[in-house]
C-alpha cells in the first residue's frame, strides 16, 4: 500500500510562497487605486452627463411642443459671491392640459412664458431654474443644482494665499438670439428666420475637458410637432 | 477489501486542461461584452443628445418641405451634403470651405453666407413655410459640416463605411456601432430615410481641437 505524504509545506515553501502572494498584492494595490480614480471620475461625469440631458430634455421639449417665439435676454445680475444669467422664453403655444387647467401659468394672450436662470458661482452652489411665470409674475421655482463634488483649495493669484472653490461649477454661459450669419442683400434676404442658441459650459478639472449644455433650436418655426 | 483514498491531488495536465478551458471560457465572455464596451464609449463620445436635437430640427425642415429625396437616392446607398460658405466680393460668388472663413459674430472682413447642399434642395417658399432659409441658417448656427442622407436599412451601408476611405476615423467608429435594422422591418418602412447630421464642436478638449458628434434620425418622406 502507497504511503501518505504528510508531511506538509517546508518553512522555505511556506516564505517563497508568501513573498510571491505579497508581491501580487502590491502590484494589485496600484491598478486597484487606479480603477478607483478612474470609477469616481467617471461616475462624475456620468453625473455631468445625467445633468446635462435632463435640462436640455426639459427645454427642447418646450421648444418642440410649444414653438419658441423669443428669447429676451435679462441683464446679467453680478452679486459678490454668484453671477446670475436669465432668460425669457416665450413659446407660440401653450403646453396641453396642464397649462390650460392652471390658467395662472399662462402669460398675456393664453401663451406660456418660462424663465430660465443659471446661476455660476465659485464658493456657492451652481444651479439652473426653469420655471412658468404665471400672470402675476411670480416665479414657481424649482431647482437644478449641478452635482457637486465638494470644494478645492487653491492658491489665489497673489500666492500668498488660498481660496476654496468648487471643483465643479459653471464656467460659462453664452447666447445668441440673432442670425449672426452675414446676409447677401441681394442673394439672400433676411425674412428673419432666427434660432436660439444657448451654451452653458460645465467644467471639473478632472474630468479632462469641459461638457455643455448646448441648445439650439430655430426660433418660430411653425412645423415643430 | 479496505478501500485506499486517493490523496495524489490534480495531475499537471489536468490542472494545465481545467486553466485553459477557464480562460477560453474568459476569452469568449471579452469579445461578447467586448462591443459593449465599445458601443457605449462610442455613444458618449459621438452621439450625445445636443446632436440629435440638432438631427431632429433638420429631419422636421425636410419631412415639411416638398422635396423629393427618394430621387437623391436612386441607385445610391447613400448620399453627402456639404455645408460651405460663400463668399461675394468683387469678383462675384466664391465658394469656400467653412473653415477658411472667420466665423466671429463680430468680424467684419469677410462678407460670407452659409449653406448646406441638402437645405438648398428644400423647395418650399413664402415667408413662414422657407425652409431652404431656416435649414441653412440652422445649420450654420448649430455647426453641421455634414448631413449623410441613406436608406432606412443601414447594413449595406455599415458595409461601405467599414471597407471605404474617406471617411473620418471618428464618424467610421459611429457607424460601426449604429443599430442594424432587419431586411424585413425595412420593408415595412416604406418611404422612410434616414439622416446622419456631422457637428463640429471646436476647442471642446482641452487641445482646442475640433471635435465632431454625430447623430442618426429617420425621416419620413
Amino acid at each position: 500500500m502507497k504511503k501518505l505524504n504528510n508531511k506538509g509545506m517546508t518553512l522555505i515553501e511556506l516564505l517563497i510562497s508568501f513573498a510571491i502572494t505579497s508581491a501580487i498584492v502590491v502590484s494589485m494595490f496600484n491598478v486597484i487605486l487606479n480603477y478607483q480614480t478612474e470609477q469616481s471620475t467617471e461616475a462624475l461625469k456620468s453625473d455631468i452627463i445625467a445633468y446635462k440631458n435632463t435640462i436640455t430634455k426639459l427645454i427642447q421639449a418646450d421648444i418642440i411642443k410649444g414653438e419658441l417665439k423669443s428669447v429676451d435676454i435679462k441683464p446679467i445680475k453680478q452679486v459678490n459671491n454668484y453671477t446670475e444669467y436669465g432668460f425669457i422664453l416665450t413659446f407660440n403655444r401653450n403646453l396641453g392640459s396642464s397649462s390650460l387647467s392652471d390658467p395662472d401659468s399662462l402669460g398675456s394672450g393664453g401663451v406660456l412664458v418660462k424663465e430660465l436662470t443659471v446661476r455660476t458661482s465659485n464658493t456657492e452652489e451652481n444651479y439652473i431654474t426653469y420655471d412658468d411665470i404665471n400672470n402675476k409674475g411670480v416665479l414657481q421655482s424649482v431647482k437644478y443644482a449641478l452635482p457637486s463634488v465638494g470644494k478645492g483649495i487653491i492658491p489665489a493669484k497673489d500666492n500668498q494665499s488660498t481660496t476654496e472653490t468648487n471643483l465643479t461649477k459653471f464656467t460659462a454661459v453664452s447666447t445668441n438670439v440673432n442670425d449672426y450669419t452675414k446676409v447677401d442683400p441681394v442673394t439672400f434676404l433676411n425674412l428673419g428666420i432666427n434660432y436660439f442658441d444657448l451654451d452653458i459650459t460645465i467644467s471639473n478639472n478632472e474630468l479632462g475637458g469641459d461638457y455643455h449644455i448646448k441648445i439650439i433650436a430655430p426660433l418660430n418655426y411653425s412645423y415643430c410637432k | 477489501m479496505k478501500k485506499v483514498l486517493n490523496n495524489s491531488g490534480f495531475a499537471m495536465v489536468e490542472t494545465l486542461i481545467a486553466a485553459v478551458s477557464v480562460i477560453s471560457i474568459f476569452a469568449l465572455l471579452y469579445n461578447l461584452i467586448y462591443p459593449l464596451l465599445g458601443g457605449y464609449k462610442a455613444s458618449q463620445n459621438y452621439d450625445d443628445l445636443d446632436s440629435k436635437y440638432v438631427a431632429f430640427y433638420v429631419k422636421e425642415m425636410i419631412e415639411m418641405d416638398q422635396v423629393d429625396i427618394s430621387k437623391q437616392l436612386l441607385n445610391r446607398e447613400y448620399n453627402v451634403y456639404q455645408t460651405y460658405a460663400y463668399i461675394n466680393d468683387q469678383e462675384g460668388e466664391k465658394r469656400v470651405n467653412i473653415h477658411d472663413i472667420d466665423i466671429d459674430p463680430s468680424g467684419q472682413s469677410e462678407h460670407y453666407y452659409i449653406k448646406n447642399e441638402l437645405c438648398e434642395l428644400l423647395i418650399s417658399e413664402g415667408n413662414m413655410k422657407n425652409n431652404r432659409f431656416f435649414c441653412n441658417k440652422y445649420v450654420a448656427g448649430a455647426n453641421v459640416t455634414k448631413i449623410y442622407l441613406l436608406k432606412y436599412e443601414t447594413t449595406n451601408f455599415k458595409n461601405i463605411v467599414k471597407d471605404a476611405g474617406g471617411f473620418s476615423r471618428s464618424f467610421k467608429k459611429y457607424v460601426e456601432y449604429m443599430p442594424t435594422h432587419s431586411a424585413a422591418v425595412a420593408d415595412k418602412k416604406n418611404n422612410y430615410y434616414r439622416i446622419i447630421v456631422e457637428i463640429e464642436h471646436d476647442s471642446y478638449n482641452t487641445a482646442g481641437n475640433r471635435y465632431y458628434s454625430y447623430a442618426s434620425i429617420e425621416v419620413k418622406k
